[in-house]
């Protein structure tokens, strides 16, 4: 379901990571994740409070539609808002969040220039 | 006709004083009609829904109650239940509102179902919220810019002691707030959901 629909990729999803989402033992989602999946992302800001501020984004799996608990997969990831980014550099890593609920973690394997 | 059937003009002029006074009379002790529906007691029980063509007015017979959420107007697709006067009035603790914008589907889905997950794997399984509908309106643009899907503002209206439940943060420079799986039960169960239908302006973010 909606895989097909996003076989082509937006030019603006300019990382390539490899993403791992936790169990749902670890905390993670008790369901998987589709291709296009948006969600908070801690990629290290913090707000003047120390509390941590999060970055969305959209991820569009590559080579699988669907990307259950526990599993690893490559993803393009399309930032929301790309310039609170430009500090990440390959091999980076950040993580996937649902509001403070850590679901996933990734690591930057490829950085495409934006559009 | 006789002289004596036809009245005089001094008989004539009495006749009209005492219609004027007779109309000065009424005038002060009928009241007037109520200007606005805060003054009519029917109308704070009844429920009205805003939608694109009329104002509907569910009436006093669709009476609500507090913690009583969702009147649907059943043929109508974008209405749904109500800015509840009487639902707020005996909730007590106040009621605060919180904004999400929602593609087509997913309004589509919370009229039929309420919150829940989505059921196509591409969100949280729980709900974020912004805490204004110009911020709601916001992450809608940003939204927009990514998948062209028009979108619709969802108005929660809960429990202000619900609100104070819920997780705060902050993404892509906006407050947000967060809703549990575990609370997405109760918030269907509080809520008096709206789903606008128009937008507010907001400037790019």
């Amino acid at each position: 379901m909606g895989g097909e629909a996003m076989t082509v990729l937006p030019l603006a999803a300019f990382i390539e990571a490899d993403v791992r989402l936790l169990t749902p033992e670890q905390g993670g989602r008790r369901s998987g994740i589709w291709s296009g999946y948006r969600c908070n992302c801690w990629i290290g800001h913090v707000g003047e409070d120390g509390e941590r501020t999060y970055n969305d984004a959209t991820f569009y799996l590559l080579g699988v539609d669907e990307l259950p608990p526990g599993a690893s997969a490559h993803a393009r990831v399309q930032p929301h808002n790309p310039d609170e980014w430009s500090g990440l550099d390959v091999g980076a890593r950040f993580e996937l969040c649902e509001g403070p609920r850590v679901i996933g973690d990734a690591v930057i394997v490829k950085l495409f220039p934006a559009p | 006709m006789t002289a004596s059937s036809v009245p005089s003009a001094t008989a004539r002029r009495w006749l009209v004083l005492l219609l004027a006074a007779l109309a000065a009379l009424a005038a002060l002790l009928l009241p007037a009609a109520p200007a606005s529906a805060a003054g009519n007691p029917a109308a704070e029980k009844g429920v009205g829904a805003v939608h694109s063509e009329s104002i509907l007015s569910v009436g006093v017979h669709e009476c609500i109650a507090a913690g009583q959420h969702r009147v649907r107007a059943p043929s109508q697709r974008y209405l749904a239940s109500g800015r509840c006067v009487a639902a707020e009035a005996g909730a007590g603790g106040g009621s605060s509102s919180i904004f999400r914008a929602v593609s087509g589907g997913e309004a589509d889905d919370i009229a039929a179902n309420g919150f829940r997950a989505a059921p196509n794997g591409r969100s949280f399984e729980g709900k974020l919220f912004a805490t204004s509908a110009e911020d709601a309106a916001r992450y809608g643009r940003i939204n927009y810019g990514l998948d062209q899907q028009p979108f619709h503002i969802v108005e929660a209206r809960v429990p202000t002691s619900f609100v104070d439940q819920l997780y705060t943060g902050t993404a892509d420079r906006m407050t947000f707030l967060g809703v549990n799986p575990e609370q997405l039960a109760e918030l269907n169960r509080v809520a008096s959901t709206s789903i606008w239908d128009y937008v507010p302006w907001v400037a790019k973010p």
